[in-house]
């Protein structure tokens, strides 16, 4: 390799070092943002679950349409996927496809999908798996919560599908993220049962009745959890992609540095070449 | 006085003393005074009217429940006004497009093909990767 190409290549790896350096300084913020909305939507998720409880405390009926278990054996699930639009973000995708191909496997057929997310809507796609609808084009995701809500109870309730579930990237840590899956209907009451019990009962008057009144609290319940899954994905995608683009940041630096030293011999070659041709010439002349 | 709080998803919107909070709910509109007896009922599309010692404040909500024991008022606003129109729409948006994706979708063995050829390009990749930085 010759001295001034060389050269330019270094240069370039640099100028790729940089781009990197700054997508790693901005998934940081986004994750830093995305975790303080996260956090901020905490009052709204507590609450809910608290009233929850106390209503299931309380003993009423709870025969309702969304914790049927289905008897047929032969109808499809529903399988929500979540993941990210854009690339550029490690093993993010690539975690949760596996996990998604050992979920399925064999049972593929069983199974119909709704995406969230470019990179996994071409997944399942090449994959051969049933689309029946695909959320990816409207962002930010967390807008689509009530729509995706209804489109799954709708199949749910009119026995299209004998259960739904939800699978995305947990956030664990900043640094740690884990594929999961969540069954979301039929819901699982037992779950709201308090073991402490520390809930005070109160004698509640519940309007109009009991019934429409769970059906709008489980509405809001599925509709939260949705909404967390999102911006957990969400979440771990930063903190995937700042991962990623820390890795390829000392990468180029190292690469610029090997190359550094590789260009300082052949630049110390040339000198040495050019004082022996002086030398020689010198000494044939004399 | 009531203590009232307003959520939604997003955040705490309110959160603060108050005399009296008028509310529509799916049986009509309510007013929730102090030592109002416990209470669990669903809103409605509306517009929530806070009255307090210096003013009243308005909120609009699409769907959310109202919860109170008579001290504490608990509004949870789930859906802004005048979404439900909308999300009928988008959940037709994306089942058009899963169908648009479903009429390119060529038969299984193509399928399978392509697939494969994802697989053997992430792997050359790989390899290209690993011989790069060996040799370099």
């Amino acid at each position: 390799m010759n001295l001034r190409s060389l050269k330019t290549k270094i240069k370039s790896i640099g100028n790729v070092g940089q781009i990197t350096k700054a997508m790693q300084l901005v998934s940081a913020v986004k994750m830093k943002k995305s975790q303080g909305l996260a956090s901020q939507g905490k009052p709204y998720r507590s609450t809910l679950e608290l009233t929850m409880k106390r209503i299931v405390a309380t003993g009423s009926q709870i025969e309702h349409p969304l914790t049927l278990v289905k008897k047929n054996q032969n109808l499809p699930k529903l399988a929500i996927v979540i993941s990210s639009n854009k690339g550029l973000c490690g093993v993010f995708n690539f975690n949760l496809f596996k996990f998604l191909d050992k979920q399925f496997g064999a049972g593929l057929k069983d199974y119909e999908f709704v995406v969230m997310g470019a990179k996994a809507q071409q997944f399942l796609f090449h994959y051969g798996a049933k689309i029946v609808a695909d959320f990816s084009n409207k962002l930010p995701f967390e807008n689509n919560v009530n729509a995706l809500y209804d489109l799954l109870v709708e199949r749910f309730k009119s026995d299209q599908v004998k259960t739904v579930e939800l699978y995305y990237n947990q956030f664990v840590s900043s640094l740690v993220y884990k594929p999961t899956k969540k069954v979301l209907l039929p819901m699982d009451v037992s779950s709201f049962y308090d073991q402490d019990e520390k809930i005070t009962t109160q004698d509640y008057l519940v309007e109009p009745d009991p019934f429409r009144v769970l059906d709008g609290l489980f509405s809001f319940y599925i509709e939260s959890t949705i909404r967390g899954a999102i911006m957990e994905s969400e979440a771990s995608e930063h903190s995937a992609r700042m991962i990623a683009m820390k890795n390829a940041t000392d990468n180029t630096s190292e690469l610029v540095q090997r190359l550094s030293l590789l260009r300082n011999s052949l630049r110390q070659t040339r000198i040495t070449n050019e004082l022996l041709d002086m030398n020689t010439a010198k000494l044939a002349v004399s | 006085m009531l203590n009232l709080k307003i959520i939604t998803p997003q955040k705490r919107v309110l959160e603060k003393e108050v005399q009296s909070v008028t509310c529509q709910t799916i049986k009509g509109e309510i007013t929730i005074l102090p030592r109002h007896g416990a209470l669990l009922t669903l809103l409605a599309e509306g517009v929530i009217r806070v009255k307090s010692d210096q003013a009243t404040e308005y909120f609009s909500a699409g769907s959310g429940y109202v919860e109170t024991d008579g001290k504490v008022v608990q509004i949870l606003i789930s859906r802004a006004a005048g979404q439900n129109e909308l999300d009928e729409k988008l959940v037709l948006e994306a089942q058009n497009q899963a169908q648009k994706l479903l009429a390119e979708q060529k038969d299984a063995s193509d399928r399978r093909r392509a697939w494969g050829m994802l697989q053997r390009a992430t792997l050359d990749l790989k390899v290209i990767r690993k011989l790069k930085r060996t040799s370099s």
